[in-house]
């Protein structure tokens, strides 16, 4: 799968993989990797960056903790995170199933002919 | 960890990063700490330490797709300091002449020409300040990393901060020429208001430079 089909929704998979419980930079992109099969190629480097914007924009919030023996920067969910990973969630269905519907192969075509009984 | 391809990495983007040192360095530490994180899980899956390291960097991406994306967080987190300084250091130093100025007994009124043009570069210092201080906020919420808001604002900002700069600087020089030459609390506070002074627009010119920097057009991965 291209980078950029990942990459427009990268904000949703960060909150939505530290759902559980924090984690630091290195187990989010392996989260996300588990979690999509190994399917999206998205450049590790992204993330860094991405989880920096979402702290600073009060979605996450971060402390240094020790990680097997190293310190590493831990983020965690704030409640504005998690509404918006609810508002991520409600918005990807919405679409998909917009578009599921639309591309779904039309069914039950009539063989009804106008004037039969 | 041997010196090698993470450090070099590390210095390459180090150097695409245009920021103060102080600002960057948790940026960088992060991304070390993943490179080493990466790398170590390689060698836990059987690679020797040097093919670890190179996987582990070409898994990051290449500089010049990363740190576009960086070098914007930086221009934002930029703008809010400048505009932490903006709204702070002018109306400071408006009171602390205030204060001066009513607390001491320096001379007659001014000409009124003078006090006009005063007033009216404080006036111009004023709003850029309330610009900054308007902008805060919003600036620590902006989150598209490649909206137009988030390229324009750091420029305005930046702009706002040397406008101000020069209309604050401007109405002190007119003020200074109006009161007794070599007086002394005057001339300490005059030295005072320049080293702030300088220091708000050095932060407006860092602001204007990152943002210019971190184009958009070239966060295309």
């Amino acid at each position: 799968m291209k980078a950029d089909a990942g990459r427009g929704h990268l904000d949703g998979m960060l909150l939505a993989v530290l759902e559980r419980s924090p984690l630091h930079g290195y187990a989010v992109i392996e989260a996300v990797q588990r979690r999509s099969g190994g399917a999206l190629e998205l450049p590790t480097g992204t993330v860094y960056p991405a989880l920096n914007r979402l702290e600073r924009t009060g979605l996450l919030r971060s402390e240094w903790t020790s990680v097997g023996g190293r310190r590493r920067r831990t983020y965690h969910l704030t409640s504005g995170g998690r509404r918006a990973l609810d508002g991520h969630r409600h918005r990807w269905q919405e679409f998909t199933s917009a578009i599921g519907a639309v591309l779904q192969p039309a069914t039950n075509v009539s063989t009804v002919h106008p004037g039969s009984a | 960890m041997s010196a090698g391809t993470i450090a070099d990495y590390l210095a390459d983007l180090d150097a695409a990063l245009p920021a103060p040192r102080r600002s960057k360095r948790t940026l960088l530490v992060e991304a070390r700490d993943g490179l080493h994180d990466a790398a170590a899980a390689y060698e836990a899956g059987g690679l020797p330490a040097s093919a670890a390291e190179r996987a582990a960097v070409a898994d990051f991406g290449a500089v010049h797709l990363i740190a576009p994306l960086y070098r914007q967080e930086l221009a934002v987190r930029q703008m809010r300091r400048t505009c932490r300084k903006l709204s702070l250091t002018l109306p400071t130093l408006f009171l602390a002449w205030q204060a001066l100025l009513t607390t001491s007994r320096y001379g007659s009124p001014p000409a009124h020409g003078r006090q006009v043009l005063t007033i009216q570069l404080a006036g111009v210092a004023a709003a850029t300040a309330v610009l900054a201080a308007i902008a805060l906020p919003l600036a620590g919420r902006l989150g598209s990393a490649t909206g137009r808001l988030s390229r324009l604002l750091p420029r305005v900002i930046g702009t706002a901060a040397i406008v101000g700069v020069a209309a604050a600087a401007c109405g002190l020089a007119t003020l200074l020429s109006q009161l007794p030459a070599a007086a002394p609390a005057p001339t300490a506070l005059a030295v005072v208001s320049a080293l702030a002074l300088a220091a708000t627009a050095w932060s407006g010119a860092a602001c204007q430079r990152t943002a210019r920097l971190a184009s958009p057009a070239s966060a295309r991965l």
